[in-house]
């Protein structure tokens, strides 16, 4: 069963905010899923994880090297709040 | 409804020109995207500016097989300079600085994109009834539901607003829409398209792929769409011909037929219309192989452990910064990020997220998200065993036809479940192409699904078209 301390620490891992009445609903229903995901527990298969990664074309990764991108001013053009070129946030440190 | 191919001989022989065409479906979209809700933006400029240039391309004798062709864009495939909101409030204003690799490839094909279609919320669902934007409908009844996550592309076709379009597929998310709106769609093999520049769900089981009129447009659109890109580095550099083994005979094929697929849980008239496709082929000189997969009891719990559990890896980049909803006036660096997200996401997205975070969890890892590892290697071995036995596997695409637009959305369990028939696909990263093959009492299409070995997807198209070919297709009534 999900408690409400349960998705409060979840919710503070996550940076999400429930209200009281979302904290009651979420939890009714991802008790509901996690009754489901539970029946997992019932298979009995190892995990390896050198089948894994062998499974990862490490082989074929690029060249580290940096490409510049021509198109930065639509890329600042997104941020919600900027000035030059600069991403604005409330003041980190006094 | 017309097919690429027969589209691609209208313009080669000047019988219509592209900019013509595609006003058409600027029309059709006019007069039916309010009912549907298919797309959220509709490109009419660009797509008309597009079609001159493809003219042009044609006059000059230079057009390749999708030169002019009008085609729909899921909106979590990003698109320079037009709107990708992938069906959020989050990315509501979002414009991408940079195309999708796909749509560089469709670009150079010289593709008409029309629009940016509907989805559920970062494609989470399989209704496209979660989407912030305009929520579509089934075009065979608008009191039904399009299927998910690709709901709008779907739309887009079965409805007659685009010829072909892109979609993405994390967990069912083309075949299944595809199945609901009685039209063909296909998820390559996991590594055959490029991912660079769809908006991530989980990245080791999502797929970009198509929606089409025919398996064989499906495989014209994937020769165009697939690749190694060095932006991706999960791309393979395996060179796969989709529509290499089209026209040949299935004589002497071996057609699996897993059981768990036709067990409790499988409408009958959907079991039924299945069981008439295998008969199909087999009187046509294929064989079929009872196979079994008895880990498919397992497929849906694994699937969400490890969907949520990258979703919510993923989805932690969306903090009111750099791009995406930004809260008003936050008091704090930690309220801005909780507030943007808490205020940006929807409920099914944010529950996915909390369900992630807990999957992978100090205390729960083990439980849940290495079991659900341990549960995907196992399904990758009990399918090789079923291709060692078989050239494919033949299981329904959905257990029940579309469903009307209010159930189910209160009961996330009940949706979940619904993925039962099309996840183990993605899990296994194997393709699969889903085929209209009949309709129930009340006239909603059935689909069927074609899977086969890794990068057979050529074999799986060639089996698709064989039935369709004869199977006499219905229209919506639009």
């Amino acid at each position: 069963m999900i408690t409400k301390e349960d998705l409060v620490t979840l919710c503070e891992l996550s940076r999400l905010h429930l209200s009281e009445e979302e904290l009651e609903a979420y939890g009714k229903s991802m008790t509901d899923i996690m009754t489901l995901m539970d029946t997992i527990g019932e298979s009995d298969f190892e995990y390896n994880l050198v089948d894994m990664n062998n499974a990862v074309p490490f082989s074929s990764l690029r060249e580290d090297k940096v490409v510049e991108f021509e198109n930065m001013d639509k890329i600042v053009e997104n941020g919600p709040k900027t000035v030059e070129n600069q991403f604005i946030v409330p003041k980190v440190v006094d | 409804m017309k097919t690429i191919s027969e589209i691609r001989q209208m313009l080669d022989e000047k019988k219509i020109s592209s900019v013509e065409l595609t006003e058409s479906y600027l029309e059709k979209i006019k007069a039916n995207n309010d009912t549907l809700g298919a797309y959220i933006t509709v490109c009419e400029e660009e797509a008309l500016d597009m079609a001159k240039c493809a003219d042009e391309k044609i006059a000059k004798g230079n057009a390749g097989l999708l030169t002019g062709i009008p085609m729909a864009i899921k909106d979590n495939i990003c698109t320079k300079g037009i709107k990708t909101t992938c069906g959020s409030k989050m990315l509501g204003e979002y414009v991408p600085p940079y195309n999708a690799t796909v749509i560089e490839k469709l670009n150079n094909e010289g593709v008409v994109y029309l629009g940016k279609t509907s989805m559920d919320e970062f494609a989470m669902g399989g209704s496209s009834q979660t989407c912030y934007f305009n929520k579509p409908k089934n075009p065979f009844n608008t009191d039904c539901v399009p299927g998910g996550s690709s709901g709008g592309s779907a739309v887009a076709v079965s409805g007659g607003m685009a010829l072909c379009s892109l979609g993405s597929d994390t967990g069912g998310s083309i075949r299944q829409p595809a199945s609901f709106c009685g039209i063909t769609g296909m998820k390559p093999t996991y590594g055959s398209v490029s991912r660079f520049g769809l908006v991530a769900f989980g990245s080791s089981l999502d797929q970009i792929g198509p929606f089409a009129n025919s398996a064989k447009d499906c495989g014209i659109i994937l020769n165009a769409i697939s690749g190694r890109d060095v932006h991706d580095h999960t791309s393979r550099d395996v060179k796969v011909d989709f529509t290499a083994l089209l026209g040949q005979d299935i004589k002497g094929m071996k057609i699996g037929i897993p059981k768990e697929f036709f067990g409790d849980g499988i409408e009958e008239e959907v079991k039924n219309s299945v069981m008439q496709v295998a008969k199909f082929y087999e009187e046509n000189g294929a064989e079929l192989v009872e196979v079994s997969m008895p880990t498919l009891k397992f497929a849906v719990s694994a699937y969400y452990l490890l969907a949520c559990a990258e979703a919510s890896s993923n989805l932690s980049r969306y903090d009111g910064v750099k791009y995406g909803y930004r809260t008003e006036n936050p008091l704090s660096y930690d309220e801005l990020v909780k507030k943007s997200r808490s205020e940006g996401f929807g409920d099914e997205v944010k529950r996915r997220i909390l369900l992630g975070t807990y999957a992978l969890s100090s205390g729960y890892y083990d439980a849940y998200y290495k079991k659900a590892m341990a549960v995907r290697q196992q399904f990758r071995r009990e399918q090789a065993e079923i291709f060692e036995k078989c050239d494919v596997m033949l299981t329904p695409t959905a257990p029940t036809v579309a469903y009307g637009l209010n159930e189910n959305i209160d009961d996330p369990v009940k949706m979940y479940l619904a993925d039962i028939c099309t996840v183990t696909a993605n899990i296994v990263g194997i393709p699969a192409i889903s085929v209209p093959c009949g309709y129930d009492k009340k006239g909603m299409p059935i689909g069927f699904s074609i899977s086969a070995k890794h990068f057979d997807d050529a074999k799986a198209i060639q089996v698709a078209d064989f039935f369709e070919k004869q199977f006499e297709r219905k229209y919506a009534n639009i």
